[in-house]
């Protein structure tokens, strides 16, 4: 069932259209859940610097560094298509956790912002020239910068009032922009020949650079 | 089925300001610690056929009852090896591992794994409740989050099953990534602040007391946890766990 690289291109084409539209539907869903959840979601919200599940959830959304690269990885993924719909967003977060274990414990990880910046670059080029590596190469990529996004979110968790709430709102909000990313990678896929799906990665790429450059400074 | 559930949260949460019980059930026995992973386990049983979702629902009972009978052991095997700083950091990591990987396995891996998950994830969930249970053996505590969880598992389950497709098994997997990664960002975090002054520079140049097993607070008896006031269990065992951060205030 889950053999999608087997089939024909165009069976996987419309597949990850599938994917995509319904990736749409359940991150729209998801976040009304959040929004109107029981109150039990909220129950070790904290005030202060770092609380609990809203806290957590709100940090990817806030930070536009974080939200481009995470959004970028699900644009990319859908302009792929194929298996890498959903292997792209499962390594991401997979990795994203040892980053975030390294952050955690305070080993020492040099380089973090400027992978940081040139993870949003990258990624915003590859939408750009629609560049479609081997997979394993692409896994590689997406490694590489879930580890620096982990290291940098991990350093932050274990001060938060609520590692467990604060956990689970950052994973899912990151999801949920993956699966955002894929919804509107999807849509845009075939309009004007992916064009307009290249140009929200050129957005990207110029956030990219107006990342790295201070991040380089500061180096 | 879903709509009796979600009618009778809803008839909860309005009696909540009334009752000590329904404040404690939103807060306690609807924790994200206990129903996320729960979910997990729903949907990997949805995935898999009706023979393998009965062998799982069993051995989850099974769980729950070995989780009860071993309690004691369980808790304190959990606390000398993890040194958990909160109630369900011990258990939900564990929960959360247990739901996540079936999710990302391959068919005819999660049909062998997810019972053994399922095992694993009652035990947890029959520890967290126990744990968390302020009563101290009212029926009503112990069996309201059980209940919770049984209608929650049968009810995702239920429903996955009604509408599988494709690219529901990919969403399971996109959920199962998800899992695993808070699971491990839980439990990292706990492992963390247990390592992260042993690996800073302050705690590796303080010289260790020779010969001391525990540090100097726990060999001199007065070891509290710092952050929930807790005592550690090889001292409370026998006795019902003192309540934590976790607890709803008393009316």
């Amino acid at each position: 069932m889950l053999d999608i690289s087997m089939s024909s291109e165009d069976a996987a084409s419309r597949r990850g259209q599938t994917v995509g539209r319904c990736c749409l539907k359940l991150s729209a869903l998801a976040a009304l859940a959040i929004l109107l959840g029981p109150e039990g979601a909220y129950a070790h919200i904290i005030q202060g610097t770092q609380g609990g599940f809203g806290s957590g959830f709100a940090h990817p959304l806030t930070g536009a560094d974080h939200f481009l690269a995470m959004f970028a990885v699900g644009l990319w993924s859908a302009q792929m298509g194929g298996r890498l719909v959903w292997s792209l967003p499962v390594t991401f977060p997979m990795i994203m956790v040892i980053g975030g274990f390294l952050g955690m414990t305070g080993l020492p990880l040099p380089g973090v912002e400027i992978g940081i910046a040139l993870s949003i670059l990258a990624l915003g080029g590859a939408i750009v020239f629609a560049w479609r590596p081997a997979e394993w190469m692409a896994l590689i990529l997406i490694a590489y910068f879930g580890l620096c996004h982990g290291y940098a979110h991990g350093a932050e968790l274990p001060l938060a009032t609520d590692p467990a709430d604060y956990a689970t709102g950052f994973v899912l909000a990151t999801g949920m922009i993956h699966l955002f990313g894929i919804g509107v990678g999807t849509a845009l896929g075939k309009p004007m020949q992916g064009r307009l799906s290249r140009a929200l990665g050129a957005v990207i790429a110029s956030g990219g650079i107006y990342f790295l450059v201070p991040a380089l400074f500061a180096a | 089925m879903a709509a009796f559930g979600l009618l009778l949260i809803v008839l909860i949460s309005l009696t909540r300001q009334q009752s000590f019980f329904g404040q404690w059930f939103l807060s306690q026995g609807l924790a994200l610690e206990l129903i996320l992973p729960i979910v997990g386990l729903g949907f990997a049983s949805g995935l898999v056929s009706l023979r393998i979702f009965v062998t799982a629902l069993v051995l989850l009972i099974l769980g729950i009852l070995c989780g009860f009978a071993a309690y004691d052991r369980v808790v304190l095997l959990l606390y000398v090896v993890w040194n958990a700083p909160s109630d369900l950091s011990v258990t939900g990591p564990i929960s959360y591992l247990a739901a996540g990987l079936p999710l990302l396995c391959r068919e005819r891996l999660r049909a062998w794994l997810l019972p053994a998950a399922a095992f694993v994830g009652g035990t947890m969930l029959a520890i967290a409740i126990f744990w968390n249970d302020p009563s101290e053996g009212d029926p009503l505590f112990t069996w309201s989050p059980l209940v919770a969880a049984f209608w929650t598992i049968i009810a995702v389950s239920l429903t996955v099953r009604a509408f599988r497709h494709d690219w529901l098994v990919i969403f399971g997997r996109i959920l199962g990534s998800w899992t695993v990664a808070i699971g491990v960002l839980y439990g990292g975090a706990s492992i963390a602040l247990v390592l992260r002054p042993i690996l800073s520079s302050s705690a590796v140049s303080q010289e260790p007391v020779r010969g001391a097993k525990f540090s100097s607070s726990v060999e001199s008896g007065n070891m509290v946890d710092g952050k929930t006031g807790r005592n550690p269990p090889w001292r409370t065992l026998g006795r019902r766990p003192t309540p934590g951060k976790f607890d709803v205030p008393q009316p």
